[in-house]
């Protein structure tokens, strides 16, 4: 046998090296394809995943930035890694609040019916490592549901306050506004002016219908609103929620309401999101260049807390802007965020 | 003389406790449907007067009002004159005497709106 020349022992030995390293590669893209459950909990899943990490505080009022990026991430990977396995790490989430958790249970609901497509669906795999009081609301709002998870026991309450299970339709659906009100809320708190809650959630889901979604047609964002409500029965405080993944007030404002902003606010306060907003408001109560359209926003939506006897607050974030309404402020609050929500979220929030 | 033909139709008994939206494809009870299958008929009906009661609704958005009643004038050519005479507005609920003065205002703007 001729004896090897030390060149091409060194040859054998990086080629070797090569294709052990190619082997191990190949065995672990193998692990990432196929995960496989864990014998002790079927919802555990081992092998590879892109994870995505939720924040510790998930509160649009604490945590605006931080709510925003895990609602980013969740589409973009959804969207980008179509057939890679992904894992929502809830786990971190020390704060949740109801507001928040609309928005994200609308982002796992649209992500679910894309899923649902392919004949694929959301679990929950390690739901029992949560914090409890998140565990609690989200269960209340209807996640485990989302998630199709039933193993997981009730909890008590340690706050008070309770959540109602979210709800979504592509319709003005005001069914569904009485039965909150009448079914899950009276019960337990008294909500005022019933007659007036019910037109401004129906005229915020006639806007939803009509304006949000503008011409987006892509089956990735289906033309939904959702909708869930809370209630501390110790405070007596009670918050109604309404969300959309639409393009936002400030881009789907009617022609004519943009030119009459235009020319009331200085041209770098047109491209400002929460100025926008303040001012379709304003716009909306005065008023009578559009007779027949576009005066949900003021007469309905934001009068509710204007004619209530109690403290109350009427919020909505669209995109980069942040309008809030106060009783008994002495004006209005703006606030505009460096990075925008998908949407519109309404929020009314009254105190007995 | 002949008696008044007086046509009632209640917005909760006969159309939907739950009125909401402006156009048909909003949903089953918007204001289109109520003005083109209730409220116009009724008027083209040869009735001396048509009522329209409130009492009994969840509440009334204003896209639901301005549809059907700012419609009406839009749709049919008639005016504020026309139906003052003809059509009554009505609620027994102090609640729901806001959604009527509404109802009557949009009335009033859809008339001035079509004569300018």
């Amino acid at each position: 046998m001729k004896k090897l020349s030390r060149k091409r022992r060194q040859w054998h030995d990086i080629h070797a090296r090569k294709l052990n390293r190619r082997r191990i590669k190949k065995k672990k893209s193998r692990t990432r394809k196929h995960p496989q459950p864990s014998r002790s909990n079927p919802h555990r899943v081992h092998g590879s995943f892109t994870p995505i990490h939720c924040p510790e505080v998930l509160s649009l009022e604490d945590n605006f930035d931080g709510v925003v990026k895990l609602l980013d991430d969740i589409r973009m990977k959804s969207q980008k890694h179509r057939n890679k396995r992904i894992h929502i790490d809830f786990k971190p989430i020390r704060t949740i609040k109801p507001s928040a958790a609309l928005v994200l249970a609308a982002e796992l609901d649209r992500w679910n019916r894309q899923l649902a497509i392919r004949n694929s669906k959301l679990v929950a795999v390690d739901a029992e490592e949560w914090d409890s009081t998140v565990r609690r609301l989200l269960r209340e709002m209807g996640f485990f549901k989302l998630l199709r998870v039933v193993s997981i026991p009730e909890e008590k309450s340690s706050t008070g306050i309770q959540y109602v299970q979210f709800c979504s339709g592509t319709k003005v659906d005001g069914k569904v506004i009485d039965d909150l009100r009448r079914l899950h809320l009276e019960p337990f708190v008294s909500v005022p002016n019933k007659h007036l809650l019910y037109a401004a959630v129906t005229e915020a889901m006639t806007n939803v219908v009509h304006h949000a979604y503008g011409d987006q047609t892509s089956l990735d964002v289906p033309k939904h609103w959702w909708l869930s409500a809370a209630y501390d029965g110790q405070s007596r405080e009670v918050a109604v929620m309404i969300y959309d993944q639409g393009s936002g007030i400030p881009a789907t404002l009617p022609r004519k309401f943009k030119e009459r902003i235009r020319e009331l606010l200085p041209e770098n306060l047109t491209k400002n999101d929460a100025h926008m907003i303040q001012a379709a408001h304003h716009l909306s109560r005065t008023a009578t260049l559009s007779p027949s359209r576009g005066h949900g926003l003021q007469r309905d939506i934001r009068r509710y807390i204007e004619e209530l006897d109690c403290h109350g607050m009427y919020r909505v974030i669209s995109n980069r802007g942040e309008y809030i309404v106060e009783t008994g402020a002495s004006s209005d609050k703006i606030i505009s965020h460096k990075h925008p929500l998908s949407g519109t979220l309404i929020e009314w929030r009254l105190k007995q | 003389m002949k008696p008044e033909q007086i046509k009632t139709i209640s917005i909760a008994e006969d159309f939907s406790a739950y009125p909401a939206g402006r156009f048909l494809e909003d949903g089953e009870a918007s204001g289109t449907a109520f003005r083109d299958n209730l409220l116009i008929p009724a008027l083209n009906g040869g009735f001396d007067k048509v009522e329209i009661i409130f009492d009994g609704v969840a509440g009334v958005g204003s896209s639901f009002l301005e549809e059907a009643f700012g419609g009406l004038i839009r749709k049919t050519g008639m005016n504020k004159t026309d139906l003052d005479q003809r059509l009554d507005l009505k609620t027994n609920e102090p609640d729901l005497e806001d959604f009527v003065r509404l109802a009557r205002r949009y009335i009033e703007d859809a008339t001035k709106v079509t004569a300018t």
